[in-house]
């Protein structure tokens, strides 16, 4: 019953003051409309990125003397890797009778060992998500291998995957901390303006009656939740609306034979974490203001 | 019941609403605190029902000092006093009985002693046939009857009424008065602020009279 109690009051409350309420909404909405392009924007830029990277092999070279065993070492150090897609091993005859049917090359009056003049190769393909890290460790561990010569790699695509994946992170949070602020103060503003003189009464009365922490503050909380769900909901629709509509327009521009790239629809993680972050700010400022509200009450006239 | 030292109470604007005031008010008494508007009845009185706090000087209710109060003690002493305004402060989105059970559902009673107790408080100022009504559909003196169970619904050990006939005519005044005057027979201590003189003649209980915050006696 007196959870009914609350609810009804902030059923009742909401639509006593549906127009700030509403304004409030609008404004949740629009927060939360931008906050989920930007990011949709920015897990395609990194995902644009990191589809780049992996679509270019990268080649290590081998000594020319490397033995059997030297190339199985290899073998197990890339097979064992994590940011390693696959690979290939391409042997010096392989990659000589290749260049022979590329080039046409008319070697037979020559008498030419391949393995002389053409070092053992792998090609690999990384993962979408490598990292600098794992990167790293991974030249690390090849340059420690017996017989390694040199690895042949888009290192300017990679420093840029590495530097946006790092200035994604700041990104975030940086917009995580203005959505805090916003959802605080609208939420905050909202109350305060909510609460006329009726409601100042019904907080005086709730007081005087011995109500505690709870009978004064969750109807009000409440109703912050009911504006920043709405408010949300409405942003999240136009934000998907949106990136459907933009989705296959981007895929057709960058689509080709060699390369194609679909983006990615905004993330149901993002979603949930800005959803979250509203709600915790939002509560956060709602109860902030009743609370010097309440203490407001005792202080203005009295001495 | 209620003890008084020294009572100062000031206002910003170096504006003393009360001035040294000293007074004993028994348990299961009936006291009425009277004198002219701005002689600082209703002050007193909030002071009694726990709205505002001395500026200076000592107000023991149940022994309790009441500035030095833990929020959870300040709860629980605001839970044994009822309070009847002038204006009544009824929630007007709630109705009759949802008015009535406020105090219970702060108090968190069950569901079942709920419905017991509004029902025989409303049963008391006979408005049990009127428990959908919301407050604008009520008469001023159907809504102080609303005011009178609301405050004593939770049983409480003081009841404070702050100009409870100052909205209503003489029958409907003299009808709230004698509810007032019930509840102190049966152990509640009641303390009534006015400044009708006929009704103070009428009932002939223990006067406080109060003239610029000072306590006077007559």
């Amino acid at each position: 019953m007196r959870e009914a109690f609350f609810i009804k009051r902030a059923y009742v409350n909401f639509f006593r003051n549906f127009q700030n309420n509403f304004s409030s909404i609008i404004n949740v909405a629009v927060v939360s409309f931008f906050a989920l392009f930007l990011l949709f924007i920015l897990e395609n830029a990194i995902s644009f990125i990191e589809k780049l990277v992996s679509s270019n092999s990268a080649i290590i070279i081998l000594k020319e003397d490397s033995s059997s065993e030297d190339i199985g070492g290899f073998r197990e150090i890339i097979r064992s890797e994590k940011i390693v897609e696959s690979f290939r091993y391409i042997s010096p005859e392989e990659a000589f009778s290749e260049l022979n049917r590329t080039f046409s090359l008319r070697t037979e009056a020559i008498d030419i060992k391949p393995e002389r003049v053409l070092p053992p190769i792998f090609e690999i393909r990384f993962y979408e998500g490598i990292d600098k890290e794992s990167f790293e460790r991974f030249i690390h561990r090849l340059r420690q291998g017996k017989g390694f010569k040199d690895i042949r790699v888009n290192m300017e695509l990679l420093e840029i995957s590495f530097k946006i994946k790092r200035y994604s992170i700041l990104y975030r949070i940086l917009l995580y901390i203005i959505l805090c602020i916003s959802s605080f103060y609208i939420l905050s503003n909202t109350i305060g303006l909510n609460l006329n003189n009726n409601r100042r009464e019904e907080i005086e009365l709730v007081e005087l009656l011995g109500g505690d922490y709870m009978d004064l503050r969750v109807p009000y909380v409440l109703e912050g939740l009911i504006v920043v769900s709405i408010g949300f909901c409405l942003g999240l629709l136009v934000a998907v609306t949106s990136t459907h509509l933009f989705v296959p327009l981007i895929s057709s521009i960058l689509s080709s034979k060699v390369f194609s790239f679909t983006p990615m629809m905004i993330s149901w993680i993002d979603a949930t974490a800005i959803f979250i972050i509203l709600l915790v700010s939002g509560v956060t400022g709602v109860i902030r203001f009743i609370r010097r509200f309440i203490r407001g009450l005792y202080e203005e006239d009295s001495i | 019941m209620i003890r008084a030292f020294h009572i100062y109470k000031y206002y910003k604007g170096n504006i003393s609403a009360l001035v040294d005031i000293n007074l004993k008010i028994e348990k299961e008494s009936f006291t009425f605190i009277t004198g002219p508007s701005g002689a600082g009845k209703s002050t007193l009185l909030k002071l009694i029902y726990l709205r505002e706090f001395p500026s200076s000087g000592q107000l023991l209710i149940d022994d309790k000092n009441t500035l030095h109060l833990k929020r959870s003690e300040l709860e629980g002493l605001r839970r044994k006093i009822g309070v009847v305004f002038q204006d009544f402060k009824l929630v007007p989105y709630l109705n009759v009985f949802e008015n009535v059970a406020l105090p219970l559902y702060i108090n968190k009673e069950p569901n079942f002693r709920i419905r017991q107790r509004v029902f025989s408080a409303l049963d008391y100022v006979g408005l049990v046939h009127k428990t959908e009504k919301f407050p604008p559909q009520l008469s001023g003196g159907e809504q102080q009857r609303v005011g009178i169970a609301r405050a004593i619904v939770k049983n409480p050990t003081l009841l404070v009424a702050d100009e409870p006939t100052g909205n209503l005519d003489n029958e409907m005044a003299i009808e709230i008065m004698d509810m007032l005057v019930d509840m102190n027979a049966r152990g509640m201590t009641v303390i009534v602020a006015t400044h009708n003189t006929e009704l103070i003649k009428r009932y002939n209980r223990p006067v406080l009279y109060l003239r610029e915050g000072r306590l006077e006696e007559k």
